[in-house]
């Protein structure tokens, strides 16, 4: 990894957080945050709405809570809100009583005595001068009262350190703004701060700071902070001061016997609107008021780091995680229901009550079922609220629900719906219900409603009236049809097997009889069963109109009689429509009569039932196949003998490895695929077989084949033997010999790869030995020796490759790389230099990145400069796995070094493809810097 | 700590190793078959080519392997554009268009059909395509009911038929990657499998007065052939056309229309895709009023247990994407994002003799059609995607019923004991229409 090397901004800034602060402003009077307009109805019922119900502990004693809110700096819009909301959050939940007030009197010793907790509330640039102010907040917090912050409550106390610290840390700015939408993550779920985060991290629509001065995980325990692994919340350029990725949201501290809570969300309204996070300040002022016992050790002290909660894939910020839609809370909501019709929100009636329903434990949701029954009852209610109330009768499901569905079924509208709600039940009464209106509805359409119920929920008691139904036409016959090949028990099978099966009819009536017996064959397979789908199969075979129906009645046949029925089926083979499936079906079955059967017959089959039954046999893995697959191998069909081979390859052992190995050498895809099969054959016989034949076997072909399998396989036993090959003349084995090593290189091998180097002849012998360089310098284990044998080989006269040979020196992180890299840079030669830079174009690494942007903008000559842009350029468009974002940083920082306008129209060419803000908003910025072609 | 890496799809494979070798890939060209022959050509007929269908028409058209003969949709627009497409593809006048599937399967010499209508009619016309001797490739999830995906499966195995259902994350790398680490071993003992899927969708409030208005089908717009087998509701714009997926008479919300992404792959990695769970446990959902047409769950979590013990945690609050975690480590992939819990597991090649499945063609179209030539068993059959479903099924019936834990025999795909969850597992078909079984 070198992350490091790609950005070489220099961010050594820590020395200019904090320590410094400006001169101390004038003491500017408080602005006044009542210059805001006050909240309305709808803004307070809002915050209301947010409250928690209750505080998560009990006060010890009646607490008194000072919101201060006075601003002498910005003064934030919300601050009504949350001094209504902090207000009211103690007022309803019994935690405290609160007093707001922006007097600085409020911090004289008397004034203070009387709270137990004091909340800076968006305060901004509050001077604090008065020393006796000053002491009296410590010694307050030092005595064991408790401070909370919101928001602005870091961007105080100019000229007073003791103050910045007490609070734990100074805003420096905030690179995350009110609109942005950024992530959070639960530092550590489980702490009892974070519990109205029920351990998941959010998303947040909120102006969130980048914390500077006295802050540190070593001196206080942070609960939220800044997910910083979702490039959402990463800023460009030098926006981030910080170093080390910590942006911490809340935190908490002790202070003597005191406690501080803070937290920087406070800047939006809506805020002060959400639930959860109304829920974790109210949290914090516990804490702080020493009601709610909460661990402030420290982050950094932490035994063990817990694992923090980071932010969900959902960005919907919290705010807007939905509870109610903007409708008012309907007061009444069985009023809503007996109400309702389509045109009227859903939310108030059904869904309320869905919801009510939903939250009771079964036992007493019945209490409310006359409450549905009367609705259903009432004349008065629309058509739409009955059909809610009988789907809510699914949910409280008590005696008078199946009466009442039951009747609800005599109204056509409501049929389907009471039928839905009714299969639902599952018990005898229902049953019987469904069983009368089956016998009572006499239209159509109501009649396949109710039969179609008996489909999904069959029952023997129908059985009677569903065979009359039968013969009904259609739509009513065709689903009487489904209904008893759904009941599947053989009563229904005797009916079936009686329906004349002629005409239009005649079809539909035989797929109802094979589903029949399938169906009873899959759930009971006895052989009552196999002989009643035995003779349904019979049967059908003889009747069957179209090939579909004779492969099934084939299959069913299959089915109930395994390999007995092969004699029977064997002259459908004849029939070119169906025998590419009843071969397919046959081996299958992995019995050895039946593939003797197909073997014998196979020269005959069409070459689509060839290839079926071959894949089939495949598909088994059954060792019953081979001889099947064996003679298929050498089958006059071309498309059947690769076929084989696969299969082979499935179904086969080590055994059959001499077979392949013989076609290795066919030509196109018989090879492919013995390569395929070779491929799989189980381990580790297979590879002792094949290291052998490839020692004595005489064939380019074959020899190359086996090199390229046994890497496949990953033998590292085989790598000497390619180490041996990579000397051979042949251009074919070479080939696959340095595309083996390159697969099968390990750690430790990079000296035998560089040894190598001679015996390359073609560009495919250096492409391959180029991968296995890169691999083996990847994994050396120790990156100095690694420089070493590099730098000997490029040292070595006559070493042809040294363009490769740099490329993998950039992929050692070690300084020795740096320093070997650097000196190659600065030969005297410019030639030598000129090469170096060119190696570096093409090596496609982020080591060589990182180079080439240092020289482009350091080397004194400037062809090299453009040559080494130019190359810079190019790996930026071309290395595998940059991102977007990054890939606009990279041509970011090399706009600076453009000299020329070709280069200046290649970076700007190379963005406009790049997607994104990011990629448009560098194309704006600089296109008028291009001069006009 | 490992640092994500947000790769693109094209280049993640030089991500894994560098000493990777790719897999052979065999190709219906690599048995000897070449370019087909006109007698050879697959014919296809697109059954739904609204957004999704458009899409997947596409990659058909583009493959010299087929040619789409005939489109079908309810909306007459969409049938039109769809079907000058084609003709457009090919520069020919032949393509047919229906507006009915039947007649479409009528239709003469059509070898296979592709279904991307809204999921609840699926079953339907799966079942008849395969009743027609059609091969089938059709989205996902397989269906709106477990009844209905076992109609699906039953139908196309009695038919002999290829059916490939659209869960297309098991022909791309970084899951093939899951999957391959789990099942070769190499992640060791299997002690965690999380699943994060979408939660939302985000608010859609319809105001009062479009409410109180209704609406009326746009006369291109065949309303009741939309509906088909579901139930009658009024018809609305904003009920139709993509945000059918938040009415539980037409979908399941994001658990049903995720669950073949993402939970797939988890079941493929722990080798439960051909088993359904004994229970779901530690069922919650969150049902939040967004809109008058979302009825879906908007969060929700839940365990699927199995009767050998696998257990896969499925949430809307978790990492979307799938994550494996054994003795020896952990893998984590989404679309585009493959993760290793140490170097040393990214830089694993999976032997060839191992478990692999990335054998075979890489797009999960060419796969359909490369089934269909030799008969093989797809990438996704359709029994391994009811199975799935299945889950997704049994969890929303959780949800709704409010259920904490619910149990199911697989066996006689039925629910043992919780009889309050049953009324969510059934659907009743809309006369005319009847489900085959």
């Amino acid at each position: 990894m070198h992350p490091t090397r790609f950005f070489p901004l220099v961010i050594a800034l820590a020395a200019t957080l904090g320590a410094q602060t400006p001169p101390p402003p004038p003491a500017a009077p408080a602005a006044k945050p009542t210059a805001l307009a006050p909240l309305t109805e709808a803004e307070r019922s809002a915050i209301a709405a947010a409250l928690p119900a209750r505080a998560r502990a009990t006060p010890a004693h009646p607490r008194r809570v000072l919101v201060f809110d006075r601003t002498e700096g910005y003064v934030h819009a919300s601050i009504p809100f949350g001094d209504e909301a902090l207000v009211r959050l103690g007022e309803k939940t019994g935690a405290y009583t609160a007093n707001v007030s922006a007097e600085m009197a409020a911090f004289s010793p008397a004034s203070l005595a009387s709270y137990d907790a004091v909340v800076f509330h968006n305060t901004t640039r509050l001077a604090f001068t008065d020393p006796a102010h000053r002491q009296a907040l410590l010694d307050f917090v030092a005595a064991g009262k408790g401070v909370a912050g919101i928001h602005a409550a870091t961007d105080n106390f100019p000229t007073w350190p003791e103050g910045q610290d007490l609070i734990g840390g100074v805003f420096h700015s905030h690179p995350w703004r009110a609109n942005d939408v950024s992530a959070i993550k639960l530092d550590e779920p489980a702490h009892v701060l974070n519990s109205a985060f029920a351990g998941r991290g959010f998303w947040v629509r909120e102006e969130l700071y980048q914390i500077a001065g006295p802050y540190g995980r070593d001196h206080q325990r942070v609960l939220l902070s800044l997910d910083m692994s979702r490039p959402e919340n990463a800023r460009p350029g030098d926006a981030l001061k910080r170093t080390d990725g910590d942006f911490p949201v809340s935190w908490i501290k002790t202070r003597g016997a005191g406690r501080v809570f803070y937290t920087s969300l406070g800047h939006n309204k809506d805020i002060f609107t959400t639930p959860e996070i109304l829920q974790h300040i109210l949290d914090g002022l516990q804490f702080a008021l020493g009601d709610l016992s909460a661990d402030a050790t420290p982050s950094a002290s932490l035994r063990t780091q817990p694992t923090p909660a980071l932010a969900p894939d959902d960005h919907t910020p919290i705010q807007n995680r939905p509870v109610a839609v903007s409708t008012p809370v309907a007061p009444e909501p069985w009023a809503e229901l007996a109400a309702y019709t389509p045109a009227r929100q859903p939310e108030a009636g059904p869904r309320a009550i869905t919801r009510l329903l939903r939250g009771l434990p079964p036992a007493e949701r019945i209490a409310f079922e006359p409450r549905l029954l009367a609705i259903l009852n009432s004349p008065s209610a629309p058509l739409a609220a009955r059909r809610e109330c009988l789907h809510l009768l699914a949910l409280t499901s008590g005696p008078g629900a199946v009466p009442a569905l039951e009747k609800a079924a005599s109204t056509a509208e409501l049929l389907s719906d009471a039928c839905t709600v009714l299969t639902g039940f599952a018990t005898p009464e229902a049953d019987a219900a469904r069983l009368r209106l089956l016998e009572s509805i006499r239209e159509p359409d109501g009649r396949v409603t109710v039969i179609n119920t008996f489909i999904t929920s069959p029952r023997p008691a129908a059985l009677k009236t569903l065979a009359a139904a039968a013969s009904e036409p259609a739509p009513v016959g065709p689903a009487a049809l489904e209904s008893l090949a759904s009941l599947a028990t053989p009563d229904a099978l005797r009916v079936l097997l009686k329906l004349p099966r002629k005409g239009d009819l005649a079809a539909s009536r035989r797929a109802a009889l094979v589903a029949a017996a399938d169906r009873a064959l899959r759930l009971a397979p006895s052989p009552v069963q196999r002989r009643a789908a035995t003779r349904v199969a019979e049967t059908l075979l003889g009747e069957a109109g179209t090939p579909t129906e004779r492969i099934t009645a084939a299959r069913l046949l299959l089915s109930a009689r395994g390999a007995e029925a092969t004699k029977t089926l064997l002259p459908l083979l004849a029939e070119p429509a169906v025998a590419a499936d009843l071969a397919r079906a046959l081996a299958l079955l992995a019995d050895a009569r039946v593939l003797t059967l197909l073997k014998d017959r196979l020269a005959n089959l069409p070459d689509t039932a060839q290839l079926a039954a071959i894949t089939a046999a495949g598909e088994t893995h059954s060792s019953v196949a081979v001889p099947f697959l064996l003679h298929s191998l050498a089958s006059a069909t071309p498309s059947a003998r690769p076929a084989a081979a696969l299969a082979l390859g499935r179904c086969g052992d080590t055994s059959v490895a001499d077979s392949l190995v013989a076609t290795l050498a066919a030509p196109g895809p018989l090879a492919d695929a013995a390569r395929e099969a070779l491929s799989r054959l189980p381990a580790p016989a297979t590879e002792d077989l094949l290291r052998d034949r490839l020692a004595i076997a005489a064939g380019s072909e074959t020899r190359a084949a086996l090199l390229r399998v046994l890497a496949a396989r990953q033998d590292r036993a085989t790598f000497p033997l390619a180490v041996s090959a990579c000397a051979e003349p042949d251009a074919n084995i070479r080939a696959a010999a340095f595309e083996t090593i390159a697969t099968l290189v390990r750690s430790g091998d990079l000296t035998a790869v560089t040894a190598l180097e001679p015996r390359l002849q073609k560009s495919a012998d250096r492409r391959e030995w180029r991968r296995a360089l890169f691999a083996a310098t990847s994994l050396e284990p120790d990156p100095a020796d690694a420089v070493r044998t590099l730098c000997a080989v490029l040292a070595a006269p006559g070493t042809a490759e040294r363009p490769t040979l740099i490329g993998a020196l950039t992929l050692v992180t070690h300084p020795d790389a740096d320093a070997a890299l650097r000196s190659l840079l600065e030969n005297p030669d410019a030639e030598k230099r000129r090469e170096v830079v060119r190696a570096l174009s093409t090596a496609r690494t982020e080591g060589a990145l990182a180079l080439l942007l240092a020289h482009a903008g350091s080397s004194t000559a400037s062809d090299e400069r453009i040559l080494a842009l130019r190359g810079y350029l190019d790996t930026v468009a071309n290395l595998p796995f940059l991102s977007r974002k990054r890939q606009v940083a990279g041509y970011r920082e090399a706009w600076p070094l453009t000299e020329r306008q070709e280069e200046k129209r290649a970076i700007l060419d190379a963005v406009r493809h790049i997607k994104g803000s990011e990629a448009d908003a560098f194309v704006k910025l600089h296109e008028n810097e291009l001069a006009a072609p | 700590m490992n640092h994500p890496a947000r790769l693109p799809r094209r280049s993640f494979l030089k991500y894994l190793a560098a000493g990777a070798s790719l897999p052979l890939i065999v190709r219906a060209q690599t048995l000897g078959l070449g370019g087909p022959a006109p007698s050879e050509v697959i014919t296809i007929g697109c059954i739904g080519v609204g957004g999704q269908g458009n899409g997947l028409m596409g990659n058909f058209l583009g493959n010299p392997a087929c040619r789409v003969v005939a489109v079908c949709d309810v909306d007459a627009s969409r049938l039109e554009k769809a079907r000058q497409r084609v003709n457009e593809s090919y520069n020919a006048t032949g393509c047919a268009a229906y507006g009915d599937h039947r007649e479409l399967l009528a239709h003469p010499d059509l070898d296979a059909v592709v279904i991307a209508t809204p999921d609840h009619w699926h079953a339907l016309i799966t079942v008849h395509a395969a009743q027609a001797g059609k091969h089938v490739y059709c989205e996902k999830p397989a269906a709106t009911s477990i009844a209905e995906g076992r109609a699906m499966a039953d139908a196309v195995r009695r038919a002999g038929v290829v059916c490939q259902i659209g869960s297309m994350q098991r022909s791309w790398g970084e899951f093939q990657r899951v999957v391959e680490l789990a099942r070769n071993g190499f992640l060791g003992e299997i002690k965690k499998v999380t699943v994060g899927l979408p939660a939302g969708p985000d608010a859609r409030p319809v105001p009062p007065e479009v409410l109180a208005k209704g609406e009326t089908p746009p006369p291109t717009l065949d309303y009741d052939r939309w509906l088909g087998p579901a139930p009658v509701v009024p018809y609305h714009a904003d009920r139709v056309h993509y945000q059918w997926r938040w009415q539980f008479a037409f979908g399941g919300g994001q658990v049903t229309d995720w669950i073949g992404h993402h939970y797939d792959i988890a079941a493929l990695a722990t080798n439960v895709a051909h088993l359904q769970p004994v229970a779901i446990r530690a069922a919650s959902a969150r049902f939040d009023d967004i809109g008058a047409f979302i009825e879906t769950a908007t969060a929700y979590s839940f365990q699927a247990v199995y009767a050998n013990g696998t257990v896969i945690d499925t949430a809307s609050s978790n990492p979307g994407g799938t994550r494996v975690e054994g003795t020896k480590g952990w893998v984590y992939a989404n679309r585009g994002v493959l993760e290793h819990s140490s170097e040393a597991l990214r830089r694993i090649v999976i032997p060839s003799q191992g478990y692999t499945l990335s054998a075979g063609p890489r797009s999960h179209t060419d796969e359909f059609l490369a089934a269909i030539t030799t008969r093989a068993t797809p990438r996704c059959p359709v029994i391994e995607a009811h199975n799935v479903a299945a889950v997704a099924h049994l969890a929303n019936a959780a949800f709704r019923s409010g259920l904490s834990e619910v149990r199911w025999d697989p066996t006689t795909e039925s629910l043992v004991g919780c009889p309050e969850a049953e009324p969510y597992l059934h659907r009743t078909y809309r006369a005319p229409h009847a489900l085959p079984v």
